[in-house]
């Protein structure tokens, strides 16, 4: 009903993010192409800003937004990613911004990929019809990211890590058998096809561990998403 | 008495003094504001990335944004306006001064006055800092239900545990019923110093009174984060009541004028959500407020259509034929007429109905499908 600051909203989906339990699993899905062709041999890749958000999880459990800590996991999964891909020989393109201009049509095509993040990991918006296929396109315009590149690259974070005080509250719980739970952290990834906009391939990562906030485990959970990447 | 008993009950004090001492010594995140900031902030960037943003210069938004200036000339410079292409009948403020107005609350805001009372309330929200008062609330909340689990653990009382928080979620909200309560407060003062008639809020929340009432699926009164709204429509109509009379009243014809030209498409969006009840509830109101019944009519033959059922379909052929009788039945009406016709096994009727929509709209984009349902 009406009126009223919607801005918890947002929140209580990150904490149900944190509902979903478990260590570290992936989920790979794969499209082919129209011959059914091995992907993305030899092919130049377009690295789309990553959108990151880095919470941190107080006593009282309620997420808070952390600039810094969210410019720290930006800068370290960027420059992952470049690494991961150098180290695989791929050729790439970085495009990490994206435009400002909400008339621009490229930044239209950036929000664009990150709704269609959005659906995609959200199960209450799973399409019946699809069958758990991967069928999902935005469309050939998205050509306007890159005009050579052959597939552009889009990745999705949330993380979240405990204050030190909810660290020692955990402790103390544990004592009386009473579970606090930690931070968790949430990576998605697609892999877009410029020729036509269709998806070709998702990854996604649930994990507790893996500190974006330092370069080294940042490298390592890019790698980990990356692993089966068909590039 | 068992051993894990015993166990439990000497590990607990030391444990929910841990507790204490631990939450004792965190600040709550209210008080570092910037996380609120950033919050807001990444928020405020939705709402400029919306697909549904009407363009800066369209003209309800540079209307409105003067509402806001008439409301509040003092905070007006540093309010940013969002206007929304949406069905629901809503609007907000986020904590940093940026608005968000749903077009489904002007669909139900006849009057200048009625949208003037829900944007002065939004500033009200915003000027008396709600969002952080609500903000400390949430994480005091949750430590308190810490605690409850903690103290819960220690007894092994768990359902204890779920009962006590409860009660705290439900005075979290009635605290938050307070914040509405000063809000109206400050928008009756806005709307007094601008010359807006006080029973144009009472009226607006009648009618969405009247709309959520008639919802198959009300929401408890214990949940809502605002107040009853009978209880807010009474204490409305006691202010308006008791107010002076205004010398001179703010002249709202522009919005009328303004509100007219998109009034079908904002109607056409109400239909898009596919609800029935409250829908008709509200286009009987919007009929009965003023809006014009050849444009209100046939929407609500069309939802009634939907349904299939004999009755309905009676009844909107009922609407239809009085709109032709008083000569007042669009395109729309006719081709509407034909479809119910149809429905109801009256096919001369539909196409006699069909017919005329075609000679009204010859260049129909859907010709084909009409002609091929007439034969």
């Amino acid at each position: 009903m009406p009126w009223r600051g919607e801005w918890f909203g947002p929140l209580a989906a990150v904490l149900a993010f944190g509902l979903v339990a478990g260590c570290a699993t992936t989920a790979p899905r794969v499209a082919e192409d129209a011959k059914g062709a091995k992907l993305g041999a030899n092919a130049e890749i377009v690295l789309l800003a990553p959108d990151v958000l880095v919470y941190e999880l107080p006593t009282s459990g309620v997420p808070v937004l952390r600039r810094d800590w969210t410019e720290q996991a930006l800068r370290n999964i960027e420059r992952a990613l470049g690494a991961e891909l150098k180290r695989r020989g791929a050729r790439f393109r970085v495009a990490l911004r994206p435009p400002e201009d909400d008339q621009d049509r490229a930044r239209q095509y950036w929000l664009l990929n990150r709704r269609l993040a959005e659906t995609l990991v959200d199960p209450n918006l799973r399409l019946p019809h699809k069958r758990g296929k991967l069928d999902w396109t935005v469309g050939p315009g998205v050509r306007i990211l890159d005009p050579d590149a052959r597939y552009a690259l889009f990745m999705l974070v949330r993380d979240s890590y405990s204050s030190d005080a909810r660290k020692a509250m955990m402790i103390a719980g544990l004592f009386l058998g009473v579970n606090v739970p930690l931070g968790q952290q949430f990576v998605y990834v697609h892999l877009i096809d410029l020729e036509d906009g269709s998806v070709v391939w998702t990854n996604r990562l649930l994990s507790m561990g893996g500190d974006l906030r330092s370069p080294g485990p940042a490298d390592e959970v890019v790698r980990k998403v990356l692993n089966k990447a068909p590039l | 008495m068992n051993g894990r008993f015993l166990s439990r009950c000497l590990a607990a004090p030391p444990a929910l003094g841990l507790l204490v001492l631990i939450l004792l010594a965190t600040p709550v995140h209210a008080d570092s504001s910037g996380a609120l900031t950033a919050e807001a902030e990444r928020l405020e960037q939705r709402l400029r990335d919306s697909p549904r943003r009407l363009p800066e210069d369209h003209e309800l938004v540079v209307h409105l944004r003067e509402l806001v200036c008439v409301l509040d000339e003092k905070r007006c410079g540093g309010l940013r306006l969002y206007v929304l292409r949406s069905p629901q009948a809503n609007a907000f403020m986020l904590p940093n001064g940026a608005m968000a107005l749903f077009t489904g609350l002007m669909l139900r805001t006849v009057e200048e006055a009625e949208l003037a009372f829900v944007i002065a309330h939004e500033i009200g929200h915003y000027a008396e800092r709600h969002s952080e008062e609500r903000w400390t609330t949430l994480h005091r909340t949750g430590n308190l239900l810490n605690l409850v689990a903690f103290a819960a653990g220690a007894t092994g009382e768990y359902q204890a545990g779920a009962i006590a928080e409860f009660g705290i979620v439900a005075a979290l909200f009635a605290y938050s019923r307070d914040q509405e309560r000063e809000a109206d407060r400050f928008a009756v003062e806005r709307m007094t110093a601008a010359g807006y008639p006080l029973r144009a809020g009472a009226e607006l929340f009648a009618g969405l009174l009247a709309e959520e009432r008639a919802r198959p699926t009300a929401i408890p009164t214990l949940f809502a984060t605002h107040p009853p709204t009978r209880e807010r429509v009474r204490t409305l109509e006691r202010l308006a009541a008791s107010a002076p009379e205004i010398a001179v009243p703010r002249d709202g014809s522009r919005w009328r004028s303004l509100r007219a030209r998109h009034l079908e498409a904002w109607l056409d969006d109400e239909l898009g959500r596919r609800s029935r009840a409250d829908s008709l509830v509200l286009l009987e109101r919007l009929e009965r407020s003023g809006d014009p019944p050849e444009i209100l009519r046939p929407r609500r033959a069309e939802i009634l259509r939907r349904s299939g059922k004999p009755e309905d379909l009676a009844e909107a052929a009922r609407l239809l034929e009085a709109l032709v009788e008083e000569g007042q039945a669009s395109a729309r009406a006719w081709r509407l007429l034909g479809q119910v016709a149809k429905a109801r096994g009256d096919q001369a009727k539909a196409r006699e109905a069909f017919r005329r929509y075609l000679e009204l709209e010859p260049e129909a984009p859907d010709r084909a499908l009409i002609e091929w349902e007439m034969q």
